[in-house]
């Protein structure tokens, strides 16, 4: 297999001219990055009216935060927890018999750390964890929260373990522990912006990593054009590198512009930057995939748009059905979109924990899926592509 | 420059090529001929690397095909009978991507435009061009890095008359270069014009091979029209030269008749074709 540069960077020269002459790509992807903008605008307007009432009522949003957890907690993650404190943090650990809501104060953020428990609906162990804040706005939670993930994070080596719910303290405790996780959620607890980050960032590796490489190199098979080039010196490796620099550098870099728009923080992750190349190298093999595979454009388009339909309900049977579960955990997209949330949501994740995170099970499970998906499509896609 | 020997290529039980052997030498235009169906196709897109031949051997420049594709891609070039052009670039961008594989200054690209009368419209995307001009910039893009061989798939097809003399010319330049001109073609008048040699195939078989002259020479069938009154109503008779009992017919007649009319009819390329493949061109 030969890879020489100056053929990789004339085919990638094409694939750029190609690329800036569709404008309805562009423009879509623009979009994508207008979106971010403004929900990062929205995202700032909220902070802002945190800080308003954080100056009327300073103890309801900057009161201590207290870990209640029970006696027979694992005392290696408590110590860690302590140990990693930060200064500015007011933070009191309360060890306690049993959990009781009402012996909170009422300006107090608190984190419940409950029992692993069987759930019945997920048919897995997870921890609940179970998060109480003063006032209305959860969103004093974060800072807190945060610093939560990134050490619990440390701690276990893996995410995706927790199940977690939040409540205000104002309220009654009626915790239901029984309760689904379709009745602890409400639409407007979970859309966080990172949570839309990362819904933008997955759709914006999935056009133009798997969409846009599946329109252009079928369009480019369909006319001959592909067969043309490769009665050049250009040999077939050579052209899927220069699609992989192309289609993987524009996902990655429009990624950066919502991130950098969304969580400018975060930009300096090799957490994040680690998740999105493991996930953009995994749509660019599915679109390798499909490509190879179809040979006219209405094919691939149908055939893009059935992986996303099947996709969305492997894992909506994942959530009842044990032998659907091991299906999705063979898929990348469940570790990408995990490590996606989780490296946005740490924002202030030193770059020691960011890299102990890269060495975390969902990390490389994400790299094993991505590359040995990318094995394949290289390797099918020689014999199918040139045919 | 082209040797094929007992190349045969089937699909399943279809039979494609069958025991197919030529030797084409350098510096030759060389036509392959054969109705549709008959193999030609299959035939280049072995030649290029394109299809695996179930057996035989096919050498081009000295190197084995497919086996030795990446000695031989550089050397060939391949006009194909469909246009497969990036239509949103423009001509120029179109060539200037080629040319760049083959590390080729951007003059090449200014000089290939201007040898198919391209030069104008270079700029403009592809998309805009006529059906000719984009066979044009085919044949342009093919010839860019000077190959030895080059194998063209109905050339001419839906080129003007001008244009037509500009791409016959041109493929008579490269063989005079030097270069092995491998023509697909239905155009038997463009046979006879440009070809230095010619193979007919039919049914995946080698008809003949042969010069155009030697053809026309060894298939030609000399015939007369001879027409005249009889009883006020004009009748046409054909008569064979190369047969003894028509040629007395026809002597006999003309010593005995003092109104007629003889025509001598040509003999055409295409009669050969036909004689030799039993099937209409198409």
């Amino acid at each position: 297999m030969r890879m020489r540069p100056y053929i990789v960077a004339a085919l990638v020269r094409k694939d750029f001219a190609r690329l800036v002459r569709n404008g309805p790509a562009l423009m879509l992807l623009g979009m994508f990055v207008l979106v971010g903008i403004l929900v990062a605008s929205s995202g700032l307007a909220n902070d802002t009216k945190q800080s308003d009432s954080a100056e009327s009522t300073p103890e309801s949003t900057r009161g201590a935060s207290w870990i209640v957890y029970l006696k027979n907690e694992d005392p290696d993650w408590i110590r860690l927890l302590k140990r990693r404190t930060p200064r500015e943090f007011d933070l009191r650990f309360v060890e306690v018999a049993q959990f009781d809501a009402d012996a909170y104060p009422t300006n107090v953020c608190v984190i419940e750390l409950h029992e692993p428990r069987f759930f019945d609906d997920r048919q897995q162990v997870r921890r609940p964890i179970h998060y109480r804040y003063p006032g209305a706005d959860p969103e004093v939670l974060w800072p807190v929260s945060r610093w939560f993930l990134s050490v619990s994070l440390e701690h276990f080596g893996k995410m995706g373990q927790f199940f977690e719910t939040s409540q205000p303290l104002t309220q009654p405790t009626q915790a239901n522990t029984t309760r689904t996780a379709l009745e602890n959620v409400s639409i407007a607890d979970i859309l966080s912006v990172t949570l839309i980050g990362t819904a933008l960032l997955t759709t914006i590796q999935f056009f133009s990593a798997c969409g846009l490489l599946v329109s252009l190199t079928a369009q480019e098979r369909e006319r001959g054009a592909l067969r043309a080039l490769l009665l050049t010196p250009a040999n077939y490796f050579e052209f899927i590198a220069s699609k992989a620099v192309v289609h993987m550098g524009l996902a990655l870099a429009t990624s950066a512009f919502v991130v950098a728009a969304i969580q400018p923080a975060t930009l300096g992750s090799p957490l994040l930057w680690g998740t999105m190349i493991g996930q953009t190298c995994g749509y660019f093999s599915v679109g390798l995939l499909i490509a190879s595979f179809a040979k006219n454009q209405a094919a691939p388009n149908l055939l893009t748009f059935g992986y996303l339909l099947a996709i969305g309900t492997l894992y909506l049977l994942a959530y009842r059905f044990q032998s659907f579960q091991i299906l999705s955990a063979l898929t990348f997209e469940r570790y990408g979109l995990l490590l996606t949330i989780t490296s946005l949501n740490l924002a202030d994740l030193s770059l020691e924990s960011s890299l102990s995170a890269m060495r975390s099970l969902p990390f490389r499970m994400l790299i094993l899926l991505s590359g040995g998906l990318f094995l394949i499509a290289t390797a099918l896609g020689s014999s199918r592509l040139r045919a | 420059m082209i040797q094929i020997d007992q190349l045969r290529v089937q699909f399943g039980k279809f039979t494609a090529v069958d025991g197919l052997s030529l030797e084409i030498a350098p510096g030759q235009v060389f036509g392959f001929l054969g109705p549709n169906g008959a193999g030609k196709t299959t035939t280049v897109r072995v030649l290029t690397g394109g299809l695996r031949p179930t057996s035989g051997t096919v050498q081009i420049g000295g190197h084995s095909i497919p086996n030795q594709i990446d000695k031989v891609k550089g050397l060939c070039g391949f006009v194909p009978d469909t246009e497969d052009h990036y239509e949103e670039l423009s001509g120029r961008e179109n060539l200037r991507i080629f040319a760049s594989l083959y590390r080729l200054p951007k003059k090449r690209v200014d000089e290939a435009l201007a040898r198919l009368e391209l030069a104008e419209a270079a700029g403009l995307a592809v998309s805009r061009y006529s059906k000719g001009m984009r066979k044009k910039l085919l044949i342009a893009r093919e010839i860019l890095h000077r190959p030895k061989v080059l194998f063209c798939d109905e050339p001419t097809a839906n080129l003007d008359a001008h244009s037509t003399g500009v791409v016959r010319h041109l493929l008579r330049e490269l063989r005079d270069e030097g270069t092995t001109v491998f023509l697909t073609t239905h155009n038997m008048t463009e046979v006879e014009e440009i070809c230095d040699r010619v193979a007919i195939l039919s049914r995946g078989r080698l008809v003949d091979s042969d010069t155009p002259s030697a053809f026309m020479t060894r298939h030609a069938e000399r015939k007369v029209r001879v027409e005249r009154d009889v009883d006020g109503e004009q009748v046409r008779t054909l008569f064979d030269l190369e047969e003894p009992e028509s040629r007395a017919e026809l002597s006999s007649l003309i010593r005995d008749e003092s109104d007629l009319r003889v025509h001598s009819l040509d003999f055409r390329f295409e009669d050969v074709f036909r004689k030799l493949t039993g099937e209409t061109y198409q």
